[in-house]
């Protein structure tokens, strides 16, 4: 895989549809260890590592070894639903990342091992809930008392939170800026000299950064001083902890507010249309029965948590960080198999890292079965001045199938609101024009008209016509 | 029983973080290594504290 090729010692690659890793002798034998001590299923079975298996099978093995030559151990992963990226993350699911990692360190520490590294992109996403990924990742350092990774643990999770709690920053910027993390001089150009000074950035950013500063003058700090044998990991069990508090403080702290947060309270829906949209939605689901599920504006997660009461996995995403962050915190308590992510469809996840390949673009990374964009497409068209046609074919390019659209006519409150200092360009924009546009490129399944309101559900099927 | 190899370090780390950890582990190390000392320092102004205290009630009854 594009992505995966930083760690000498093991790389994941894709074969037949089935997610495959390869690694060296040393980290098998870690693993293998860890096997022993039963460490392994159980992280596997707590969800908290994703599956996985050794490759025994050996004609599999001999088939392997001779496609990656210089290779004989290797692992087989549980295949993930979606991956997904830090950029697309809410703060709290950042933080339950970083919680995760320091969690799955602290259980590998009382086995003698440690994580080679502590990137945010070794956690996935599954329903709401961090996954660890990075199995190669796991080592027997000889010093146990430090943490040879705590430094890109900084830059990976605590900065990004730091920066967006107390300079408003958002992970999007961070992380497509900076796919390392931000290195701790440039964070530390974001703090006044005398605010770095204050508790909460006292031990995480003022202090590494002075030793830093000190420890690269006349390189002071020696690669020697790594291989010292110390097993005692009561320091770094005590680090580790303070540092798993002040992330989970940093994101409840955070106080979600945004506009679209709000917006069904603004929304001019009454209860009755309410749940007659929820009907019709119900039934085509129920009807289709799509095993993904992509719900496009997903504002508070109520069609989200439709469809995956009518059997879908669901990826809900939203351009609103403070509706995506909601949703999550919902999830966390009402669990359902839902992932939600922040995303601006008018300029989603580009391709970043090496070639532009090693982290791919969003539209790459999802193939959903159904795709619902209700209540969405006056903002495409008003907000992010998307043509009617160019609606239709971004839907197109994302659905493997199904598309569900809300028509909303231009003398709706909320369209007009969106309009309000704008020139009105959309006066010949009708549920005709829109349904022929649509039907240059779609089949029309089902039209229905919400009862008690004045818009319009199509359902719709990718045809293989190009208009 | 797995031979503690070196650690494998293909990750650019922060000198900061490392010597901050070294920093602080010693830090608790002389702690737990003098801590009889200091509990004995903290022992003795305890005492004293008291029997001043006692003398001031005495003081005060008499």
């Amino acid at each position: 895989m594009a992505g995966s090729y930083r760690d000498p010692s093991g790389y994941v690659f894709s074969r037949n549809g089935h997610i495959f890793r390869a690694i060296d002798a040393n980290c098998h034998e870690v693993l293998r260890g860890l096997a022993a001590e039963g460490l392994l299923a159980e992280l596997v079975e707590h969800r908290q590592v994703v599956g996985t298996r050794f490759v025994d099978d050996p004609a599999l093995r001999a088939a392997l070894s001779a496609e990656h030559p210089g290779r004989e151990h290797f692992l087989e992963h549980d295949v993930l639903p979606l991956i997904s990226y830090p950029y697309e993350w809410s703060l709290s699911m950042l933080a339950d990342a970083g919680v995760w990692t320091i969690d799955l360190q602290m259980r590998l520490l009382g086995s003698g091992c440690s994580l080679k590294d502590a990137t945010a992109y070794n956690v996935q996403f599954v329903h709401a809930r961090p996954v660890f990924i990075d199995l190669s990742s796991v080592e027997r350092p000889q010093r146990l008392d430090l943490w040879f990774a705590l430094g890109q643990f900084a830059q990976m999770f605590v900065f990004p939170l730091l920066l967006s709690r107390y300079r408003g920053w958002d992970l999007r910027s961070y992380f497509l800026a900076n796919i390392n993390g931000r290195a701790i001089e440039d964070v530390a150009r974001s703090f006044g000299r005398l605010e770095r000074l204050r508790p909460s950035l006292l031990l995480d950013l003022a202090l590494p950064l002075w030793l830093h500063r000190w420890a690269e003058k006349g390189s002071r700090a020696k690669r020697e001083m790594l291989d010292k044998p110390r097993r005692d990991a009561g320091a770094q069990m005590l680090n580790l902890k303070r540092l798993r508090r002040k992330l989970l403080k940093l994101a409840a702290g955070y106080k979600p507010s945004g506009v679209w947060s709000t917006y069904t309270d603004i929304c001019n829906y009454d209860r009755a249309a309410e749940e007659g949209k929820a009907t019709l939605v119900r039934e085509f689901l129920e009807e289709t029965r799509p095993p993904l599920v992509l719900d496009l504006g997903c504002n508070t997660g109520e069609y989200s948590r439709l469809a995956a009461a009518c059997g879908a996995e669901v990826i809900a995403v939203d351009s609103d960080h403070d509706a995506v962050e909601l949703l999550y915190r919902d999830l966390r308590n009402k669990h359902a198999p839902i992932t939600p992510l922040t995303l601006d469809l008018a300029s989603p996840s580009p391709g970043i890292g090496y070639m532009n390949r090693e982290r791919t673009p969003f539209f790459e990374r999802v193939r959903p079965d159904c795709v619902l964009a209700l209540a969405l497409v006056h903002h495409l068209l008003v907000s992010a001045n998307l043509p009617l046609a160019a609606i239709r074919d971004m839907m197109w390019e994302l659905t493997s199938r199904d598309l569900v659209l809300e028509f909303v006519p231009t003398d709706d409150t909320m369209f007009q609101r969106l309009m309000k200092f704008r020139v009105d360009l959309f006066g010949g924009l009708t549920l005709d024009v829109c349904r022929k546009v649509f039907l240059e490129r779609y089949d029309l399944l089902r039209e229905a008209a919400i009862p008690g309101s004045k818009r319009t559900l199509l359902f719709l099927r990718k045809a293989a016509r190009n208009g | 029983m797995v031979q503690s190899v070196g650690v494998l370090a293909y990750i650019d780390p922060m000198s900061g973080a490392i010597v901050l950890q070294i920093l602080i582990a010693g830090v608790i190390g002389a702690g737990a290594f003098f801590r009889h000392s200091i509990w004995a320092f903290l022992r003795r102004v305890f005492r004293l504290r008291r029997s001043t205290e006692d003398s001031l009630d005495k003081q005060g009854k008499a």
